[in-house]
Formats: structure tokens, sequence, C-alpha cells
């Protein structure tokens, strides 16, 4: 069982609650510090990362011999340049799910803050995982672009459960996808990124490729 | 011989991996594994021949994933590959001798309340593959590599039901000893040994190694026969495939430690082979079965993820129990299952360890509520559950889809009601509580209420139920009406407690029946009680007086090892003092209290208002235009969602008085408007939207029938039909269940003309307009203001 190091940063949990940098008035910083610590005993982080050779094909990218096609220019473009790329899967567990559960039974204002720490614990699992992975890649001189996931651009998440099953996520993260593509536990990310022999160019941010982003209450300014 | 005589003597060699081994004998097991039970029979029986050949006494069936949903796609069914595992297992064993063990691995789905599969389908897609294995001849039935307990519950019951065949279990940890889905090591010991499998274990995700503190754990918990099967060593992932990288000279050293302890039944999981296990069988021969050294009993009851062990006084909450509370009442006439899920985290915030539920109310359908009640108490709450009916029926349902050990509450001294309840019991595995009286009513005397606990013992005993799995409740009356009868209820805990070495419970608060200062009487006497020896007062732990009293106690008899749980429980308390802010209701108006989000203060305003205001007219003049700010402050984005939800809920504490109030004066009633239906849509299981806008429409006024998460589309429709909804809510999170939703409107408007609003990250007006959505909700505030429109 490998730990992973996670932080939940306050302001980035109250972010995902809606927050937009303005006061936190004291009675719900009371109960935001409150479901923090009480998220943070509470999540099961857990991974799992596989690195594939890749190959460019007409319609994706083809990872190694699996058969697997990541679909869309999006994700061709994302990884144009690489031979290699990683595929990770990263969960808070299904601690994160049942806090969330206990806390949505004491009130819709706990709920609310315990769904917000839930994903920032996940999206800082995601940070500390990418991470690691850069500076083992810093040894081989390589470079590693950043967290590309289904549903990014025009890269469908219904390929959700083949990257799932392709990682055996289910076994070494007890990450499962329902019928209709949602992974459970719910706070859970598939992510691609590409290992590049120069440096990638700069990152866009995380916004400018969402296809929700006109349509989203949470983004990062 | 069958397996089960063949254990009492004999150590037990299992056999090792499958998939690895099949992987490597040149055929891709591809998509179906299961499928190369028909279509590449040869291949799949040379596996088993060569664990056979290498010492393996039993084999697991070639079928881990033959269920109904891994298969779907297939050309074969589940009951096709089983018919052809097993007979081909069969096959080989008639060469070598030994056993043929169907094997059954987890679902592929989730289970209620971390995934959208029911208990019950559980349980029925578990019996098909039972049922298939016992007719084609399995010896038997070996449920493996779990991560979910109640998977499990549903696995063994299958298999007991719709079998005679012994059950053997494993479950996969990780070196925390719990496993993925939050199952700890202690408590699948637990109810796994109490629901009478015939052997125990652990397998898969770890070695050999890893394994050795996990059966020195498990032997705490059981005597039943322990099964060990690790892989070979922990996975690494070298490039794109996983590796097994442990000699088999470090398995075997590494499983003969092991076995030492007195685990009796061994072989291997992923990545082990038949060489490998050979090397090892060899070294396991030579020795003779280990018998496990006799265990100290334990008292013990658990959920799935927490387990409680009677070795200090325990708190019984009472508070799921609709006798005396008009709220509680009204939350089963309704139900209101959040009302209920919220009671149960107040008591396990409050200190209790374990919850008492009871659902009895005229005009509720008791069984079909207790169902309902335990599922939802399990989805927020970790407590172990004491099942409370009087009905046999309601008791069998609720343990039936407990998840973990639980109490039943209750038998007593009458002979039907042990005949009829204690085989319930010892079926589900539930410890139970004995009442000291029976046919003549409560002794008076302390010797009498002693003999119907030895008398309840004795029957229990006899149906197989462990000694330290009865309870004895010696039974509080009022010292009102009985003054001598506190001495002697007293005197039969000491004697219940001394004599027949038995836990006892009391419902502690009929003591003070009739009474002034009750609370007083109620921790003096559990106090004294707790002295001669009670160990499960059940009681209101939102009492903190009380509860505070279970802590002290435990402090000072040394229960509470090293102070822990009362150093956190006063370091809490102290903490949560300083931060509250202190109010002075008088200076405030309605609206700083509800934009403060201050419930309590809200709640007491709201309760003064009352004696000089009508219900209606505090709503009206004073929650409403409260509301409405905070609402227009929301919309204008001077204040945030958690904001704006703090208030609503603020608000709702001000509805909950007034609610109380007409309950108990049964006047002022005002008219709620709707009803309004809402939903998250079939396939979809984020409903956090959802709930927030029903507590919102519920602080306007609106009736709202909330159907839940991953609702089909017909259920929505039959719930609008039946309630004569004036308007539907669905909500949807992704572009894939927006399907659903669609779906969900094309069927409800071909059945009536109700108007629809819909919700969700995905949506936007344009897209709930192409869906057949009549009103498109970007927040609950929207969601009000839609109501308003369109509800008159």
């Amino acid at each position: 069982m490998k730990t992973i190091d996670f932080t939940i940063d306050k302001s980035e949990m109250l972010r995902y609650t809606g927050h937009r940098g303005d006061i936190v008035p004291p009675h719900i910083d009371r109960i935001a510090d409150k479901v923090l610590s009480g998220c943070v005993a509470a999540v099961t982080p857990r991974s799992v990362v596989r690195r594939y050779s890749i190959e460019p094909v007409t319609d994706g990218v083809a990872v190694g011999n699996t058969g697997l096609i990541l679909a869309g220019k999006d994700i061709k473009n994302h990884l144009s340049g690489c031979s290699e790329c990683y595929i990770i899967c990263v969960t808070a567990g299904t601690g994160a799910d049942s806090f969330i559960r206990t806390m949505m039974a004491v009130d819709t204002v706990h709920g609310l803050l315990a769904d917000g720490a839930a994903t920032a614990a996940v999206e800082s699992c995601c940070d500390s995982v990418e991470n690691t992975l850069r500076e083992e890649l810093k040894k081989e001189g390589k470079y590693l672009t950043w967290r590309y996931s289904p549903g990014y651009g025009d890269f469908p998440f219904t390929q959700q459960p083949d990257i799932l099953a392709l990682l055996q996520a289910d076994k070494f993260a007890g990450v499962i996808c329902t019928d209709s593509c949602m992974m459970i536990p719910s706070k859970s990310v598939t992510a691609i990124m590409g290992i590049a022999d120069s440096k990638p160019a700069h990152r866009q941010r995380k916004c400018d490729t969402c296809p929700n982003k006109d349509n989203c209450n949470f983004s990062c300014r | 011989m069958n397996v089960i005589e063949y254990i009492k003597d004999n150590i037990l060699l299992l056999d090792g991996a499958m998939g690895t081994v099949l992987q490597n004998s040149g055929i891709s097991p591809g998509k179906y594994p299961e499928a190369m039970n028909i279509d590449h029979a040869d291949v799949v029986a040379s596996v088993h021949d060569a664990y056979m050949t290498a010492g393996s006494k039993l084999v697991l069936t070639n079928t881990f994933g033959a269920s109904a949903h891994k298969m779907a796609g297939c050309q074969y069914t589940p009951r096709q590959v089983i018919t052809a595992g097993v007979q081909l297992a069969k096959k080989v064993r008639a060469k070598h001798g030994g056993y043929v063990a169907l094997d059954i691995g987890p679902l592929g789905r989730l289970l209620e309340p971390m995934g959208t599969m029911t208990f019950e389908q559980a349980y029925e897609d578990f019996a098909m593959q039972v049922k298939a294995g016992v007719a084609a001849g399995a010896d038997l039935i070996f449920i493996e590599t779990m991560t979910d307990l109640y998977e499990v519950k549903a696995a063994v019951l299958a298999a007991k039901e719709n079998s005679n065949l012994p059950v053997f279990t494993t479950m996969s940890f990780e070196q925390n000893m719990h496993t993925f889905a939050g199952t700890a090591l202690s408590s699948m010991a637990i109810t796994l040994d109490a629901l009478g499998v015939d052997a125990l274990g652990i397998n898969c995700s770890l070695g050999p190694v890893e394994m050795l503190p996990m059966a020195k754990e498990l032997k705490k918990w059981t005597d039943k026969p322990l099964i060990i099967k690790p892989n070979a060593g922990l996975p690494c992932l070298v490039n794109d495939k996983t590796v097994y990288n442990i000699t088999k000279e470090d398995f075997a050293a590494a499983m003969e430690e092991i076995m030492a302890l007195g685990v009796n039944i061994v072989g291997g999981c992923c990545g082990t082979t038949p060489e490998m296990l050979k090397f090892f069988f060899d070294k396991a021969k030579q020795r003779t079965k280990t018998d496990i050294s006799a265990r100290q009993p334990v008292s013990a009851v658990c959920s799935s993820g927490r387990t409680v062990v009677i070795d200090g006084v325990r708190i019984i909450g009472e508070r799921i129990n609709p006798t005396g509370k008009a709220l509680f009442k009204k939350a089963l006439e309704t139900g209101d299952m959040d009302y209920i899920a919220r009671q149960a985290v107040e008591q396990m915030n409050a200190g209790a360890h374990i919850l008492d539920v009871n659902v009895g109310h005229l005009g509720v359908d008791e069984k079909e509520m207790m169902i309902k009640t335990v599922k939802k108490i399990q989805s927020v709450c970790n407590l172990p559950l004491q099942i409370d009916s009087s009905s046999r029926e309601v008791i069998e349902a609720g343990l039936r889809v407990c998840n973990g050990k639980a109490i039943v509450n209750s038998v007593n001294g009458e002979q039907d009601k042990l005949d009829t309840i204690l085989p319930i019991a010892k079926k589900y595995g539930a410890a139970v509580l004995g009442l000291t009286l029976d046919e003549n009513g409560i002794p008076d005397t302390a010797q009498e209420r002693f003999a119907i606990a030895e008398k309840i013992l004795a029957n229990a005993l006899a149906h197989g139920i462990r000694k330290e799995d009865v309870f004895i409740d010696c039974l509080t009356l009022a010292s009102s009406a009985q003054q001598e009868g506190a001495v002697e209820t007293l005197r039969a805990v000491e004697m219940v407690t001394k004599q027949l070495g038995l836990k006892t419970t009391l419902g502690v608060s009929n003591i003070s029946f009739g009474l002034p200062n009750r609370q007083l009487l109620n921790s003096s006497f559990m106090t004294m009680a707790m002295y001669c020896g009670l160990k499960m007062p059940i009681i209101n732990p939102n009492a903190t007086a009380m509860t505070d009293a279970v802590y002290a106690f435990n402090q000072l008899t040394g229960a509470d090892v090293g102070g822990s749980a009362y150093i956190s429980r006063f370091n809490a308390e102290k903490a949560q003092k300083t931060a509250d802010i202190s109010v002075k209701t008088n200076v405030y108006s309605m609206e700083d209290l509800i934009s403060l989000g201050l419930d309590a203060e809200v709640k007491k305003f709201v309760k003064s208002l009352l004696k000089v205001k009508q219900p209606l007219e505090i709503v009206q003049e004073k929650l409403i235009p409260a509301l409405d700010k905070v609402g227009k402050d929301y919309e204008n984005g001077k204040i945030f969602l958690p904001q704006l939800m703090a208030s609503a809920e603020a608000a709702k504490k001000g509805f909950d008085a007034i609610n109380e109030y007409i309950v108990e004066n049964g006047s002022g009633n005002f008219e709620k408007k709707g009803p309004v239906i809402i939903a998250t849509v079939k396939g979809d299981v984020h409903d956090i939207g959802k709930n927030i806008v029903k507590t919102v429409l519920e602080n306007y006024g609106y009736e709202v029938i909330d159907l839940g998460k991953d609702v089909p589309p017909q259920a929505v429709v039959d719930a609008a039909m039946q309630h004569g909804a004036q308007l539907v809510g669905l909500s949807a999170l992704m572009t894939t269940t927006v399907k659903a939703m669609e779906q969900t409107i094309t069927l409800l408007k071909q059945s009536a003309d109700i108007p629809v609003m819909v919700g969700g990250a995905v949506l936007t007006a344009d897209f709930a307009r192409q869906i057949g959505a009549d009103y498109y909700a970007s927040d609950a505030q929207a969601a009000v203001s839609i109501a308003k429109k369109v509800i008159k």
C-alpha cells in the first residue's frame, strides 16, 4: 500500500463550493475547519500508475499493444511529440464518499463543504502522484506533460471503463465504473500524461480546455 | 469424507493462481476468462491438473467472474460456464482425489450505499451462481477476493439458503487491515463467524509476509478454521506488466510461520504457480495440523467498518424510536428518511456506541420501514445496530439487511418468544437481548428475574448462540410508583453479572418517570447500576450529563485504557465551546439570525414568537422575508453557496419549531404547497445539487418528495402520478446521464402534463429545452422562482 501525501487547501475546498475569494464569514469558516480536518482523517487515497509506449493513429493515440486507442484530436495533440505516456487512476477512496454522506446527514452546509474538501483532497493526491512521476522522469532526462482526463476537449469520457479496465483499477485501487461511466468512489480521477524528451510548451490553464467552461461556477480565475 | 470432516484432522492445501497461469498458456483469456471453460476446457483442466499434481487437495473452479454483470456481452451465460467449469474440475479431481470448490468472486458492481446495486439484487445474482454450482456437483462454495462485507453477506446467505454445501469465505485486505471498501478485519471475522461460514480468512492483494500480522489479528476474533491464500508477494508494475517477485523459498518460509499460528487451510493467489506451491506443499505436508489455542471469549458487535467490544460500558442510543416523539412519528408517516439519518448521526457524534432501531408505528408498514431505515442508517453512520421490534418478521427483515453483527431487541422468558426469535438470531449471527419478564409479567424480586435470565441463557445456548452474545435487561421500574424497585433492579444486575457472567443492559430513564429533575435521577441510577455491572445502558446520548457519566466511569474503572476516549471527548468539547458565538437573541432580527446561520437562535426566536403570533404569520412575516433576502444576496453574488445553505438550514430549524408547535397543539396548521417530486436520474449517483434544492424548496413551504438518486424513469412517473405532483425536478451531472433525464421527461409527458424543471453541471437553458424540459434551474434559488411560477 503506497501512501500518497496530500493536503486539503482550504481556499481550494471553498472554491469548489463556489467561493470567489471574498471574505469567508466566521460561521462558515468554523464549519469549514471542522469539515476539513474530518475529511483529512476520512479519505483513503489510492492510486494506480502505468507506463505505456504510445503511437499516434488516425483517430487518436494507440496505447502500447493493449488495443486501446485514446480517441480524439485533443488527446492526440496533448501527446504529440511523446513516445510514451503514464495513465493514472487516483481516488480519495470510499472513505471520502462515506464522509460526504455522513456530513450531508448533518445538514447541507456540512455536506457541501465535505464535497468540496474531498474534491480538493483528490486533486491534491493527483498533484502528489504527478510530482513524484515528474521527479522520477528527471533522472531519465525526460519531461512530463500535464494531466489530461476523459471528458476534456473531444476526449470522450465514455472511454473511462476501458481505461479503468486497462489499469485494473478495481483490483489495485478499488475504483469501478457504472454503466453511465461514473466512477465509484465518486472522488476519483483518471488522467493521461505524456512523457516527452523535450520540455513541453507551457501548460494551458485547466479551465481553458474544459467543455463546461462557459457554464461553470467554480472556475479558477 | 467431506471437506468439513477432512479439515478436522488435516491441513487443507488449496490451489494457486488461475488467471496468471492461463495467461502463460499462450491463449489469451480475453475479456471473459470463464468462457475458456467451454472454448478451451483442456487448458483450464491442465491448470487444475498441475495444481493437484503439485499437491493441492482442493481446486477452485474457473468461475471467479461468472456473474451476470461481468459476463454481460459474452456468448455464454454464467450458468453455462459454471456448469462447464465444475464438470471439468471434477474430471481432474477423479484422477487425484480431493475437492472441487465453486469459486465465487465479486459481482463487479458496488453495492449500496457506495454503489447502486441493492443487497437484494446481489443476493439474486449469487443465488443463481450457487444453484448452478450445486447442480453441476461442486463439493463446497468458496467466496473469495471480496472487499465489501455487505456483498459477502449476500453471497453467504445465497450459499446457505440455496445449498447444503460447506461455505468458505475470504476477503482481500490492505496492510491497514481494512479493505478498499472500508471493511475492518475484525468486523469481517466477527460477522462471518456469526453467520456460520465453515472457514474464513484472507486472500489476494498482499504477500504471505504482509499477511502474517493479519493472521494473528484474525485469531483474536474467531475460532473458525482459518484460510490464508496470499499473492506471490506484492505486485510491482514493470512497464505495462504486473509482476510478483517473491521467491518460492521466501513464500514457503513465510507460509510456514503463518501455519505455526494455527492456520490450516493454505494456498496461493495471484502470481503463484504450481511450481511455487509444490515447493511449499512439500514442506507443509511434513507438518501436522496446529490447533488454535482456546481463545478468550469476546462480546462484540460490529458494522462493516467499526467493531464495538463490550469491554467497558457501551452506550446504546435510544433515539431511533417513535414512542413519545411526535416529529419522529411524522417522519415515519411521510417517509422522511433524512430525518432518521440525522438522528443517527447526531447520536454517533454525541458519543453513542450502538444504535437501537425501532420503527413500529400504527399505519406504517413496519417491515418495509425497518429495511429502509437500516439501509439509510448504514449509509451515513458506522455504528453497530440493535434491531428492535416485537414482530419476528420485522426483526428478520432488519437483521437480513444489516451489514455487520447486530443485536436483537428482544426476547424474554416466554417460551414462545424464545422459540420464535432465537433461531432467527442464530441464522443471521446476531447477539440477543433478553428481558427478565415472562407470561406472568415483571417479577418483583431480583431472584425471580435472575431465574428468567438463566432460562433465557439456557435456551440461547441450546440454539447454538454463544454465552458472550447473550445480554440481559433486568428492567427499570419507575421509582415514583415502586420505590423499592430500583434496588431490586440493581441487585438483579449484580447477580446476572457475577453469577451468570453475562453482560447487562437497562433502559435507564424509566427510573425517573413521574418525578421532577429526571436527569438527576437518571444519571444517579445509571452510575449506581454501572457500579453493579451494567455494561450497556440504553439512553439518549444527546443528554450530555448521561453520556459524560459513562465516559467518566470508563475512565475511572480503567476500561478506557489510557483515557483516550475521555480525553478526546472533552478536549473536543472545549474547542467547540470556545468557538461558539454567543448571541443575545433580543438584539438581533430574524433576518440577521438567518443570514448568520445561527440555527439554535432562530429556533429559540421562533418559539418565543409562537407565544404571540400564529404560525402562518411567523412564516410569512419573518422567515420568508429573511430567506428572500439571502436568496437575493446569493443571486447578486454577495454570498456563496455554503452561506445560502447555512441560512436555509437555520430557517429550517425555525420551521421545525413551528412543526413541533403544530403537532403538539394540533392547531394553526398551514397548507403546504405542491407536492414537488425531485430525483437524480437513473445512472447518476451525484445528488448534492438535488439535496440543496430540496432544502431550499422546503423552506419556501413546498412539500418535497425526494426519490433519491439513480431513479429509473418509471419510478419518477409512478411517484408523480401517485402523489399528484405539480412540479417535477430532475438532476443529472454528466452528458451520459442527461440521456436518462430525457427518457424520464419523455415518459412523464406521455402520462401527464406535469411541468418539469432540470438542473445539473452540464445542463444549459438550451440543452434543457432540447431534451423537453419546461424549465432550467441554474441553482436552488432559481428552482424556487420556478416553483413560485408553476405552483399558484
